[in-house]
């Protein structure tokens, strides 16, 4: 079985359990491919980041990205391979350029600057779900509410002396509002032709 | 016996799925750089 059938499979045996209904077919496939993409960015960190660094500190770069990237959105794939692909190049530069940085004032003004840029352009949609105008709010609100947080978070790991952790941490913001850039530069050069 | 446990399982992922449903229908965007189509029936999940 191809691994691309792998959800329709599922959702077609939950079928034939009686436990949903043939209509709700579509929906738990989509549901099942959700649940795959919601730990892939954990799973791709912790393979990726073996030759940098430790367990802890993959799981304390992705957390931030995750958590924060679930409401503020940003660029997506037309397809699935390009998007492993430019997933799995962009983690290695992070853990790459995280290795090599340390903590200072300057790396702590450009993850400050750039959460507030999230802040900003946040939420950015996607042609395949799209926002309503009460969603922007509620997303632009719930995403401010997370970077505050993980923001005081990012002190709290400066100020504790967990300088690792803090730069990896960083670094899981920094990512996020990269994968904003091409969404912010389309929203310039083509005005309107977005929703969001 | 087997029939109950697979029963089991398969109500234990559909309310699994579902909660998932519900995650997406109120959070923005896909984590991973790819956004699959959302079908219509997402929109029951909306809070």
């Amino acid at each position: 079985m191809k691994i691309a059938n792998i959800p329709k499979a599922l959702a077609v045996w939950l079928a034939g359990q009686g436990v949903i209904t043939e209509d709700e077919i579509e929906l738990y496939e989509y549901a099942v491919i959700c649940v795959a993409f919601l730990f892939s960015p954990l799973i791709m960190a912790l393979i990726f980041g073996v030759p940098f660094c430790s367990v802890s500190l993959r799981v304390v770069f992705i957390i931030p990205f995750m958590v924060i990237r679930k409401y503020s959105g940003g660029y997506h794939a037309q397809k699935i391979r390009n998007c492993l692909l430019i997933s799995g190049i962009l983690l290695t530069l992070c853990f790459i350029c995280a290795e090599h940085t340390v903590l200072s004032i300057w790396f702590s003004g450009v993850v400050f600057y750039l959460s507030v840029c999230i802040a900003v352009v946040s939420p950015v949609d996607s042609e395949n779900r799209r926002l309503t105008d009460e969603e922007v709010v509620r997303f632009r609100k719930k995403c401010r509410e997370w970077l505050v947080l993980f923001g005081g978070i990012y002190l709290l790991l400066c100020v504790t002396g967990a300088s690792a952790a803090a730069v990896y941490w960083g670094y899981g913001l920094i990512l996020t509002a990269l994968l904003q850039i091409p969404c912010v530069v389309k929203r310039i050069v083509m005005p309107g032709r977005q929703a969001h | 016996m087997q029939k109950r446990v697979v029963k089991v399982i398969a109500n234990a992922m559909a309310k699994g799925l579902s909660k998932a449903l519900s995650i997406e229908a109120n959070t923005n965007s896909s984590v991973l750089a790819f956004q699959p189509k959302a079908p219509k029936q997402l929109e029951k999940y909306k809070k």
